[in-house]
C-alpha cells in the first residue's frame, strides 16, 4: 500500500473560501454559511476561512469561534455579554439595555469589525510532499483542524482534520 | 463641444498642420503646452512627450464623439425614413471622413505603427464607399454627341440624368419626347482640356472661402468668364453643328432649346432650376449659349453646394441637351404623388398657358388638378386666373404676352389631355418604381410631349400625435423620449430581467425599468415598448427602430402602469392612454415604401452598410483587433478603446511620473494623480490638490462616493500577536506590482476620465456632463482581478446585477465588463458617479471572496441594499 501524502488529501487553494483582511465578520459569516466544500462526495460547510492581503498572500485564518468571540459586546465594566442571563427576572426588571433586540443590534454592530482584529496567525504549515502522519501529528500537537499546505514555499491549499479522519476511517474500519 | 464650450478644442489646431508648432493654438492648448514645457526643463523629454500624447488623445476623443454623432443622425434618418437631401449625405460623409483621418492619425501617434493597419482598413472602407457614390467614376471617353434615340438611363454618367431620362422615355417606353441630342460630358472635358481650363478652375476653387459670399461671387464671375471667353474646339463645334443641322431638317420649326444636364443632378440632388436652360436659341448663338450653360454650374450658389458637399471631384461636369423647341400652347408638371401627403391616392397636375417655364419659375399661379390614381377621375380642379403666358419670339428667345380676357379664367388643359397625361405619368412612375416629378408640354397642334422626369421629393409624413383630448380617454402618463414613433396598444406587462422574457405575452405593451439587451428577442411580438430610463442612442433603441416598434423611453413613472390593464402608447406624442384610443387604427405605424424607393434613400442605405454596422463589440474578444475592423464604426470603437489603453499604459511606463499633474490630497490611501485640461481647474505649480479645489464636479462626485463608503480597514501591523510574515500563494500575482501604481485622472469642467488601480483589476470611468443631455454619459469599464478566473467572473456577474439596477446598459465577457448610461442631466450624472465611487469600494478585491455562486448572489443583494438602489 502506498503511503498517503498530504497532497492526496489537500483541498487546493482555489477551491477553498478566503477573504481579504479588511472584510468584516459579517462577510466572513456569509463565506461560511454560503460555501459548501465537497470532498469525496461528501459536502460540508467550512469552519475556517483563510485571510489574505491585497497581494494575495496568506495572512491568517478565522474560525467560527473567533467570529463569535469577535461579535461579543463587552460592557463598560469588562463583563462579557454572553455571561449575562438575559432570561432572568432580575435582568428583565433592571435594564432596558439588555433587551434581546438591543443585543442583536450590538451583535450587528460588532459584525462590522474587520476580520483582521480577530483572526489567528498562521503558525503551522505542512509540506505538500509530507506524509499524512506529519499532518496528523501537527494537528494533534497544536489542536488544529486545518493546516495550510506549502509547496516550494508557497501556499497551495489546506488540509483538514475531517478529511484526514475520513481517510483513516476507511483504512481502519 | 466636448471639453469646454467656451474654448473648443480647435479642430484646425490639431488637423492638417499636424505637429506641435502652431501659431493659432486655442487658449487651452497654449496653456497646456506651456505647462508641459515648463515641466520639461526639469524632468526631461518624457513629460513633453506626454504633452503631445495628451493632445492626441483629446483630439481622438473629440473626433470620436463627433463622428458618432454624425453617424447616429444618419442612422436615425435612415431608420425613420426621414426626408433628407444629397447635401445632407455629402456633408455627413465628409465630416465622417475628416474625423476618421484624424482618429487614425492620432491613434498611430499614440500607439505607434502597429496601428498603421487602421490606415489600410480605412482605405478599404473608403473604396467601398466610393464604389456606391454618384460620380465615383471619372468621365469616360465618349462621343461628343449622342442623339436621344440612342440613349437610355444607363448613359446618365456620360450625358447627365436629364438627357438620359429623356432617352429612356423615348427608347424604353415609347413616350413622346421632343427630338434632340446630348452634347456629352466628354465634350465638356474636351473643351476644358484643349483650353487648359481645369487647372485654372481648380486654382480658383481651391482658394475660395465658402463662408465669404463676396469672395464666392467674385470667384464665380472669374470662372464663368474663363469658360465663356474660351473658344470651343473646332472638332466639337463641327460635331454640334452637324447634329444641329440634322435636327433642324427633321423638326418643323427649326428652333431648339439648350438645357443643362449635370452629371449627378436629379438622381441625388434637388437642384431644380439651378443650372441654365435657354429657350428658342438661334443657330448663330448655339455655341455661345452652349458655353453659357457650361458656365452656369459655376454660379456662386452651385459652387457653394458642390464644394461644401462633394463626394468626389468628378462632379463638376456638364452635359447639355439640345432639344427641338416645343411651341407650347400649355405646359406644366405632374406629380405622381402629393409630395406633402404621399400616402394619398392621387396625382397632381399643374398647368399654365404657354411655355411651362412661368410655372416652374413660380411667376404664375397655375391651374391645379387632383386626380385619382386608381381610375383617373378628376377629384378637384382649381382654375387660377392666368393673365399672361410665355411664348416664343419670332427671331429668338421668349416673351410674355397677355392672355385674351375671356380665356384667362378657363382651364389651361382639356380633360382628354389630362387623361392622356395621367396615363403616361403613371406608366413613367411604374417604370422607375418611385414617385416622379414630370415636366410636360402640349404644342399648338394639341400634341402632348414630355420634357423631363425625375424622382419626386416627397415629405415623409410624421405620424401625428394622438389628440389627448378625446372625451372619455384618460391620459395615464405623459412625457418620455420618442425612440421610434407610432402607436401601439395592449395589456401592460412589466419585465424586470432577462429571466421573465419567456413570459411576455403577444401583443403586450412591454414596460421595462431600463433597456437591456435581451429585449430584442420579444420586440417582434409586442405592440409597444416603454422604459423608465434610456435614450435614443442605446443599442436597444437602434434595434427598436430596426423592427419599427413604437418605443418611448425615459418615462419616469412607467412602473406605476397597472399590470394587465389595456393601454394605448402614443410614442410620437409621448402619451400613454387608458384603454384603446379611437384613432389607433389608421395611425398604427408609418409607411416607408415611398421614400425608401428613392435613389437618395438607397444611397444612404448603401453608405450606412459600409459605415455603421458594429462588428467589434467586446474588447475582451480575441477578434477585437484592427484587422477585423470592417466599418468606420468598428474603427472608431477600436481606436477609442485602444487610445484609452495606450494613454494610460503610456503614463504608467513613464519615468518621473510623480511629477505628472498633482496628487489628490485625501485620507483615502489611493494615490491619484490629476491632470487638468483647463488651467483654472488646477494651478500647474501645485504638487498636491484637495478634491474641493478641483473645478471638476465629476471627479468630486466620484471621490465623494469613495469617501462615503470609506476605504476598507488598514493593514494589520506585523507585530500583532507574533504573526509570521504573510505567505506567498500559488495565486499570487505579487511579481506584478501594478496595484501599487498610481491611478490617473484627466479632468475638465465637463469631462473626466479616470483609470483606477484597485488591486489587480483596472477600472476606467469616463464621464461627460454637458448642457445638452444628449452628450452626457458615463462609461464604466472593468477588467481583471487577482483571484482565480471563476471568482473574477462572479464579480462581473455582481457588477451586471448592480449596473442593471442602476439603469445602465452593459456587456460582459469573462472578467471583462463594460457599462454605459447616457441622456442624463448633470445632476443625475453626478449622483451616478457618487454611486460608482461607493461601488468601487464595495467591490474592491471582492473577487477573492466569491468562492461560489451563492456567495456572489448574496453580495449582489447586499450591495443593492447598501446602495439603496
Amino acid at each position: 500500500m502506498n503511503p498517503i501524502k498530504v497532497g492526496d488529501v489537500m483541498i487546493p487553494l482555489a477551491h477553498y473560501p478566503h477573504i481579504p483582511y479588511w472584510f468584516t465578520l459579517r462577510q466572513a459569516m456569509v463565506e461560511m454559511e454560503k460555501s459548501e466544500i465537497e470532498m469525496d462526495g461528501r459536502k460540508s460547510l467550512p469552519r475556517i476561512i483563510l485571510v489574505f492581503d491585497e497581494a494575495y498572500q496568506l495572512l491568517g485564518m478565522i474560525r467560527r469561534r473567533d467570529i463569535l468571540r469577535g461579535l461579543e459586546p463587552n460592557f463598560s465594566d469588562g463583563q462579557s455579554l454572553y455571561k449575562q442571563d438575559i432570561a432572568s427576572e432580575e435582568h428583565a426588571s433592571c435594564s432596558e439595555d439588555l433587551s434581546f433586540d438591543r443585543i442583536v443590534n450590538l451583535l450587528k454592530e460588532h459584525a462590522e469589525r474587520p476580520v483582521r482584529e480577530v483572526m489567528l496567525p498562521i503558525e503551522v504549515t505542512v509540506e505538500f510532499e509530507d506524509f499524512i502522519t506529519n499532518a496528523i501529528y501537527k494537528m494533534v500537537e497544536n489542536n488544529l483542524s486545518l493546516i495550510p499546505v506549502l509547496k516550494d514555499g508557497q501556499v497551495v491549499g489546506v488540509i483538514r482534520s475531517v478529511d484526514v479522519f475520513q481517510r483513516l476511517a476507511k483504512l481502519i474500519m | 463641444m466636448l471639453f469646454n464650450p467656451s474654448k473648443p478644442v480647435e479642430d484646425e489646431l490639431m488637423d492638417s498642420n499636424g505637429g506641435s508648432h502652431h501659431h493659432d493654438q486655442s487658449e487651452t492648448m497654449k496653456w497646456l503646452s506651456n505647462l508641459f514645457k515648463k515641466e520639461s526643463r526639469k524632468t526631461g523629454a518624457s513629460l513633453l512627450t506626454l504633452n503631445d500624447r495628451l493632445r492626441d488623445f483629446l483630439t481622438l476623443l473629440h473626433k470620436h464623439d463627433q463622428v458618432l454623432a454624425v453617424l447616429g443622425d444618419m442612422e436615425e434618418k435612415h431608420q425613420k425614413a426621414e426626408p433628407f437631401d444629397i447635401h445632407y449625405i455629402r456633408s455627413s460623409l465628409n465630416e465622417i471622413r475628416h474625423g476618421m483621418n484624424l482618429i487614425v492619425e492620432k491613434m498611430i501617434a499614440l500607439g505607434g505603427e502597429k496601428y498603421g493597419i487602421l490606415r489600410e482598413r480605412c482605405a478599404v472602407i473608403e473604396s467601398e464607399i466610393a464604389s456606391v457614390c454618384p460620380g465615383a467614376h471619372p468621365i469616360e471617353p465618349d462621343e461628343f454627341i449622342i442623339p436621344f434615340n440612342q440613349l437610355d438611363r444607363s448613359h446618365a454618367p456620360g450625358v447627365g440624368s436629364k438627357n438620359a431620362q429623356l432617352g429612356e422615355l423615348k427608347t424604353k417606353l415609347s413616350i413622346p419626347v421632343p427630338e434632340g441630342f446630348a452634347i456629352t460630358a466628354w465634350a465638356y472635358q474636351h473643351f476644358l482640356t484643349v483650353n487648359r481650363l481645369q487647372t485654372k478652375i481648380d486654382e480658383y476653387l481651391d482658394k475660395v472661402d465658402l463662408s465669404r459670399l463676396d469672395e464666392l461671387e467674385q470667384v464665380s464671375r472669374e470662372v464663368q468668364l474663363l469658360i465663356t471667353t474660351s473658344p470651343v474646339p473646332r472638332d466639337l463645334e463641327d460635331a454640334i453643328y452637324a447634329a444641329y443641322d440634322d435636327l433642324k431638317s427633321r423638326v418643323p420649326l427649326g428652333r431648339v432649346a439648350l438645357r443643362s444636364s449635370a452629371i449627378a443632378e436629379d438622381a441625388f440632388y434637388s437642384f431644380a432650376g439651378q443650372y441654365a436652360t435657354i429657350l428658342n436659341v438661334r443657330e448663330n448663338h448655339l455655341i455661345d449659349h452652349y458655353k453659357d450653360i457650361l458656365a452656369s454650374q459655376f454660379s456662386a450658389k452651385a459652387i457653394y453646394y458642390l464644394l461644401g458637399h462633394t463626394l468626389s471631384e468628378a462632379e463638376f461636369a456638364m452635359s447639355v441637351g439640345c432639344v427641338a423647341m416645343v411651341d407650347a400652347a400649355a405646359g406644366g408638371v405632374v406629380y405622381t404623388r402629393n409630395p406633402i401627403h404621399p400616402d394619398r391616392d392621387c396625382l397632381l397636375v399643374h398647368s399654365v398657358f404657354g411655355l411651362g417655364k412661368s410655372l416652374v419659375d413660380g411667376t404664375l399661379t397655375p391651374d391645379v388638378f387632383r386626380i385619382a390614381r386608381r381610375d383617373g377621375t378628376i377629384e378637384k380642379s382649381h382654375i387660377a386666373p392666368k393673365p399672361t403666358r410665355l411664348v416664343l419670339k419670332n427671331d429668338e428667345g421668349i416673351e410674355e404676352e397677355k392672355v385674351p380676357e375671356e380665356k384667362q379664367t378657363q382651364a389651361s388643359i382639356e380633360p382628354f389631355h389630362l387623361t392622356q397625361l395621367v396615363d403616361y405619368a403613371l406608366k413613367i412612375e411604374a417604370h422607375y418604381g418611385c414617385p416622379q416629378d414630370i415636366e410636360w408640354a402640349i404644342d399648338r397642334e394639341g400634341r402632348l410631349c414630355f420634357l423631363q422626369t425625375r424622382p419626386l421629393r416627397v415629405i415623409q409624413p410624421q405620424i401625428a400625435a394622438l389628440d389627448p383630448y378625446v372625451p372619455g380617454m384618460k391620459t395615464i402618463l405623459s412625457g418620455g423620449i420618442t425612440v421610434y414613433p407610432g402607436v401601439g396598444a395592449g395589456p401592460v406587462f412589466h419585465i424586470a430581467s432577462t429571466q421573465n422574457l419567456p413570459d411576455v405575452p403577444d401583443g403586450a405593451v412591454l414596460v421595462a425599468p431600463h433597456p437591456f439587451p435581451g429585449l430584442v428577442t420579444v420586440m417582434n411580438k409586442i405592440n409597444a415598448l416603454v422604459t423608465e430610463i434610456g435614450g435614443v442612442a442605446s443599442h436597444m433603441a437602434t434595434l427598436a427602430r430596426e423592427v419599427r416598434l413604437p418605443t418611448l423611453v425615459g418615462v419616469k413613472e412607467a412602473r406605476q402602469l397597472p399590470s394587465n390593464q389595456t393601454v394605448t402608447v402614443d410614442a410620437t406624442g409621448g402619451c400613454i392612454f387608458d384603454g384603446i384610443h379611437p384613432d389607433l387604427g389608421e395611425r398604427r405605424c408609418m409607411k416607408h415604401e415611398l421614400f425608401e424607393d428613392t435613389a437618395r434613400y438607397q444611397l444612404l442605405h448603401q453608405l450606412l452598410s459600409k459605415i455603421s454596422p458594429l462588428n467589434l463589440l467586446n474588447p475582451a474578444d480575441e477578434d477585437f483587433v484592427a484587422s477585423k475592423c470592417l466599418t468606420y464604426h468598428d474603427v472608431i470603437r477600436f481606436a477609442h478603446q485602444k487610445a484609452l489603453e495606450e494613454m494610460f499604459a503610456g503614463a504608467q511606463k513613464m519615468r518621473d511620473k510623480h511629477r505628472l499633474g498633482a496628487r489628490l490630497k485625501s485620507d483615502i490611501p489611493l494615490p491619484v494623480n490629476i491632470i487638468s485640461i483647463e488651467k483654472e481647474c488646477l494651478d500647474p505649480g501645485k504638487k498636491w490638490v484637495e478634491a474641493d479645489e478641483l473645478c471638476s464636479v465629476l471627479m468630486q462626485s466620484f471621490w465623494q462616493g469613495i469617501k462615503d463608503q470609506g476605504w476598507p480597514s488598514q493593514r494589520p501591523t506585523t507585530d500583532v500577536k507574533g504573526f509570521m510574515s504573510a505567505v506567498a500563494t500559488t495565486m499570487t500575482m505579487g511579481s506584478q506590482p501594478e496595484f501599487q501604481e498610481n491611478s490617473f485622472a484627466i479632468v475638465s469642467k465637463e469631462y473626466m476620465i479616470l483609470s483606477l488601480n484597485l488591486g489587480y483589476h483596472f477600472t476606467t470611468i469616463e464621464a461627460i456632463c454637458a448642457n445638452e443631455k444628449d452628450k452626457s454619459y458615463i462609461r464604466f469599464q472593468h477588467k481583471g482581478g487577482g483571484a482565480p478566473f471563476d471568482r473574477r467572473v462572479r464579480r462581473v456577474r455582481i457588477l451586471s446585477d448592480v449596473f442593471a439596477k442602476m439603469g445602465y446598459e452593459y456587456i460582459s465577457k469573462g472578467d471583462f465588463f463594460e457599462a454605459t448610461i447616457s441622456y442624463l442631466s448633470c445632476r443625475i450624472i453626478n449622483e451616478k458617479l457618487r454611486l460608482l465611487g461607493r461601488l468601487c469600494m464595495l467591490t474592491k478585491q471582492l473577487d477573492m471572496a466569491l468562492s461560489n455562486d451563492a456567495i456572489a448572489e448574496w453580495y449582489s443583494e447586499d450591495i443593492i441594499k447598501k446602495m439603496k438602489l
